[in-house]
């Protein structure tokens, strides 16, 4: 791999997952699709990688999914942030602005 | 976060409810991605098939995602669980005769720790059902010649009342028995009088209606009853209404005011509970004893403290009454130790020897496992070269060990449904009054509980080792060696240890066994001084009110023996105010008239019987000298006693006991006669013993002996026969009286020595097991070592060597383990047997002739069970055996 990608820092799929829910309701791969533009091909997310967390983020009852039709009219599985999701996005938008902050605030000392 | 938990909850929940839709749900879902993506594709001018390929690629594995969506759904682990013993149940079905052997070998270690247990926990662990037990203590008055004295007296009763503080509560209660009239026939009764504050003192309240009042001490209060729950249930047919009724007790009538609850039955046996209250005389008395003591401690005061309290009444009572109080000490103890130690020195060894049973099981399943898993070696090397967790591998087998442990457990409550009945019912009616809880003794709930429970640890012991060996398998050996080899060596160690330890064990329960059953010969065998065939034995209870002087009932006696005495084969007739042999027994201080008089603590004491003349012709007892109590020794005449063979040499070594004199609370009696002894408590030496006459001292309550005549060529003559015309004439002359009990002699003399033969029975019965399991354990190593080493017994065949040879071999394998066996089961042995010595008779708990049967008897097992092996490998074919490598 020529072009540099960026695996994700351990525990930011959740995060990335939630905020892109936060926009819009949307299945697995349009999901998969948003977060690849979005963040010019420069993060890896294997695309299988994000069932597991979708399936995770269910159990912890942050996100919710429901059966509808696709854009080319199949059935497919989309998932939407519910009250809790939106309280837990915000909290970990929160810990990741502190945390970046902290980390630049030490890489910029001398 | 509680949301969140319980979200999480209900997800998990319908993973596992809903398991198959959750699977096709991912299923369409993936396929819904892969599709999509490969669309996607198509759109740029790829062909479909490529187009599926690389969104496939990009994906990443199918299997993997699905198996880690899986794992997100957190029911991992009960599906995988699902799936082990799913496995399991089938590996266990492809091998019926292995799950059968352990299967049945597991049920017959828990059926018999059920069946033992369920006795324990109704006799030990819930005969007691009150409330902060170990707040309750029994108080006793004890002497240096009455060390274990169980009862007090009133009056140390009322002085513990009123001088100590370390109590909250204080109860008296002593055993009462009587006829409990009716429209049929008057029923016996076994009861309790009990000062108003005993229930509570214990804590216990009715099931319906009240108990006595705490303080009233009204006289009414005398004519109140309270029953229990079973009689209640027996004799009222549970009819509510029965309160405020009256019922008629030994000819006097009382108010039914309570019904206790089914658990509580204190003391043991007892069907009601009367007011006990004193008189003034009876309030000073602190010499004739009978009065159980329950003491509830204060909140916070420690038992010690109580009984330094007692220790400051004992002194206060012997400096005030040193006549009757002096050389005596009030002691307390838990009321459980008082009420159940004899009880736990009969179940302790029972419990053990179960136990043991069980574990020779496990060591034996362990072993049979470890077996059957050096089959599987391959099996599970593949299996583990293809990725299975070493984990997961331990796991499957402790599923499989988990299945048998279940299996073993319901075919143990089986075993315990069909024999709890059998050892309840083994415990005759004259004994279970001695055996608190008795009554509950039950394959409850309770019981399954511990059968599982058991099962369950049994599973840990035995299928702890096969797991751990499978969890780090040796994969390139036993790929390489084809089967055999890897565990060979290691494995072959440990199963040679555990069959050591089966053996052990075994030896320790036929070493107890052995002692038991040599225990009971020796008291079978011993002569109670008795002539027990062909009596007839009847205790009879007289209505109270009616027959409250002395006379009248003196008078039913003498005209119910002359009609007796003249009916068809009866040879002789005569009563007794206590039959031997039966656990009871009345003791008397005396002081031997011309000799200085001593206090009562340090009179000697005999036992003290009241007899009808005949009485000793009836049962057979020798009359040594002198002569045997006549119709003349009446009120009238000057008062007389027999004394025992051992009382006349204990008292007159000098061999001039007739004519002496005796003083018994005052009074003087004169020995006529001596009568050979007789062992009214088989297990202990014949006590010394004064007998008085009936004529003189007139008893309410007595047993009947009757002695049948037999003609002389009568093939069979049971004295039982002679039990109706008796209660006819009984009946007839009064239906009120009350037969309590009726037994021949010899059933009278069978069932005293019931809790040995019970012991001894139970125990050879465990040895039994324990040895046939043993055996088929070291039949299967032999057979094992056997199979292993056909290589190598094939090239000393070819060699040249002799069938002899391999034999011996083999058998000398063995011996070699009975040998380890021996030795550290003869120590195990020694160390139990110290907890039997309680119950054994006349026999060492070291006795070298049961040891050294015993270990002879395990080796001719041990032989036997290598020999067939032995034969086996002498079977060999060394071309057969070279090429099975």
């Amino acid at each position: 791999m020529t072009d540099h990608h960026l695996d994700l820092p351990q525990g930011t799929l959740d995060l990335l997952i939630l905020k892109a829910l936060s926009l819009e309701r949307m299945h697995g791969w349009a999901l998969s699709e948003r977060l690849h533009d979005v963040s010019r091909a420069t993060l890896q997310v294997p695309q299988g990688s994000l069932y597991p967390a979708l399936h995770r983020l269910e159990r912890r009852g942050w996100i919710r999914a429901t059966w509808g039709a696709s854009e080319n009219n199949r059935k497919a599985r989309y998932y939407e942030l519910t009250r809790a999701g939106r309280k837990q996005l915000a909290a970990e938008m929160d810990d990741w602005a502190r945390l970046t902050a902290a980390v630049k605030l030490v890489l910029d000392m001398g | 976060m509680l949301s969140e938990m319980w979200s999480d909850l209900r997800y998990r929940l319908r993973a596992i409810a809903r398991r198959g839709d959750m699977e096709r749900e991912l299923e369409t879902e993936l396929r819904f991605h892969i599709e999509r993506e490969a669309e996607k594709y198509v759109a740029t001018g790829v062909s479909r098939g490529d187009a599926l390929r690389r969104a496939r690629l990009a994906f990443g594995g199918v299997e993997r995602v699905k198996e880690a969506s899986r794992d997100a759904r957190g029911t991992r682990f009960v599906e995988t669980t699902t799936q082990d013993f799913r496995h399991a149940l089938r590996s266990l079905r492809k091998t019926p005769g292995f799950t059968t052997i352990v299967v049945v070998t597991l049920a017959l270690g828990i059926g018999a720790c059920t069946t033992i247990f369920g006795a324990v926990d109704a006799v030990l662990l819930r005969s007691l059902p009150f409330p902060a037990l170990d707040r309750l203590v029994a108080i006793a008055a004890v002497s240096e010649r009455c060390p274990d004295c169980d009862d007090a007296t009133p009056g140390h009763y009322l002085a513990i009342r009123e001088r100590t503080r370390a109590f909250a509560s204080l109860a008296g209660y002593g055993s009462w028995s009587g006829a409990l009239e009716g429209r049929e026939l008057a029923e016996h009764v076994d009861g309790a009088s009990v000062t108003p504050g005993f229930f509570s003192t214990l804590g216990v309240t009715p099931m319906i209606g009240r108990t006595f009042e705490a303080d009233s001490a009204s006289p009414l209060l005398a004519h109140e009853v309270v029953l229990s729950d079973a009689i209640w249930r027996t004799r009222f047919g549970g009819n509510p209404h029965i309160l405020d009724s009256t019922i008629t007790l030994s000819g006097e009538p009382y108010t039914v005011v309570g019904i206790m609850p089914p658990e509580f039955v204190f003391p043991a046996a007892a069907d009601l509970w009367l007011p006990l209250t004193f008189t003034v005389a009876t309030a000073n008395d602190l010499s004739g004893r009978r009065l159980q003591v329950v003491g509830r401690l204060a909140p916070g005061v420690p038992a010690a403290r109580a009984q330094r309290e007692l220790d400051v009444v004992s002194a206060m009572l012997a400096a005030t009454h040193p006549d009757q109080a002096k050389g005596w000490r009030l002691v307390s103890q838990p009321l459980s130790s008082a009420m159940l130690h004899q009880m736990r020195e009969f179940f302790a060894p029972l419990m053990a020897a179960a136990v043991f049973v069980l574990l020779i099981a496990c060591a034996n399943v362990a072993n049979l496992l470890l077996a059957r898993l050096s089959g599987r070696e391959r099996e599970i090397a593949v299996r583990s070269a293809l990725g299975a967790g070493r984990w997961r591998l331990a796991r499957q087998l402790l599923a499989e060990s988990l299945v048998l442990a279940l299996l073993g457990a319901a075919g143990g409550a089986m075993l315990a449904w069909w024999s709890v009945p059998l050892l309840k019912g083994s415990i005759p009616a004259s004994l279970t009054q001695f055996v608190p809880g008795w009554g509950g003794f039950a394959l409850n709930g309770r019981a399954l509980a511990f059968a599982i429970a058991l099962s369950l640890v049994s599973a840990l012991v035995f299928g702890v080792l096969p797991a751990l060996r499978a969890s780090r398998p040796d994969l390139t050996a036993s790929l390489k060696e084809g089967g055999h080899g890897a565990t060979g060596a290691r494995g072959g160690r440990v199963r040679r240890m555990l069959v050591v330890a089966e053996f052990a064990l075994a030896l320790v329960l036929l070493v107890s066994a052995g002692l038991m059953v040599q225990s009971v010969r020796n008291l079978l065998e011993t002569n109670t001084g008795l002539h027990a065939g062909h009596v007839l034995t009847m205790s009879l209870e007289l209505p109270g009110a009616r027959y409250a002087g002395t006379t009248r009932a003196g008078n039913f006696y003498t005209r119910l023996q002359s009609v007796v005495a003249a009916m068809p084969g009866v040879r002789t007739v005569a009563a007794v105010s206590m039959l031997p042999l039966t656990h009871d027994r009345n003791f008397t201080h005396f002081n031997v008239s011309g000799r200085p008089p001593v206090p009562i603590a340090q009179a000697p004491s005999a036992v003290n019987l009241i007899v009808t003349p005949g009485y000793f012709a009836t049962l057979g007892i020798p009359l040594l000298g002198g002569r045997d109590f006549t119709a003349h020794d009446d009120s009238a005449g000057p008062r007389v006693a027999i004394v025992s063979r051992t009382m006349a040499q204990r008292i007159w070594p000098a061999g001039n006991a007739l004519g002496q004199g005796l003083d018994l609370y005052g009074t003087q009696y004169q020995i006529i006669g001596i009568a050979a002894d007789v062992r009214d408590q088989m297990e202990s030496p014949p006590a010394p013993t004064i007998y008085q006459s009936e004529l003189q001292l007139r008893n309410r309550n007595l047993t009947l002996v009757v002695r049948g005549a037999c003609p002389a060529n009568a093939r069979t003559c049971d004295p039982a026969s002679l039990t109706a015309p008796i209660r006819h004439a009984i009946a007839a002359m009064d239906r009120d009286i009350a037969v309590v009990s009726v037994r021949t002699m010899p059933r009278v003399v069978a069932e005293y020595a019931t809790p040995w033969r019970l012991l001894m029975g139970l125990l050879s019965i465990f040895a039994g097991l324990a040895l046939v399991i043993a055996a088929v354990g070291i039949y299967g190593v032999m057979m094992f070592a056997v199979l292993q080493r056909t290589h190598e017994i094939g090239i000393r065949v070819a060699l040249g060597a002799r069938r002899g040879d391999v034999v011996r071999m083999v058998v000398r394998q063995a011996m070699h383990l009975i040998a380890w066996s021996a030795a550290l089961g003869g120590l195990g042995a020694l160390a139990l047997s110290r907890v039997l010595s309680l119950m054994l008779y006349h026999v060492s708990p070291a006795d070298p002739m049961v040891i050294g049967g015993i270990a002879a008897l395990l080796a001719m097992v041990a032989l036997l069970a290598s020999w067939l092996p032995a034969r086996r490998a002498t079977a060999v074919d060394p071309m057969i055996a070279l090429r099975s490598e």
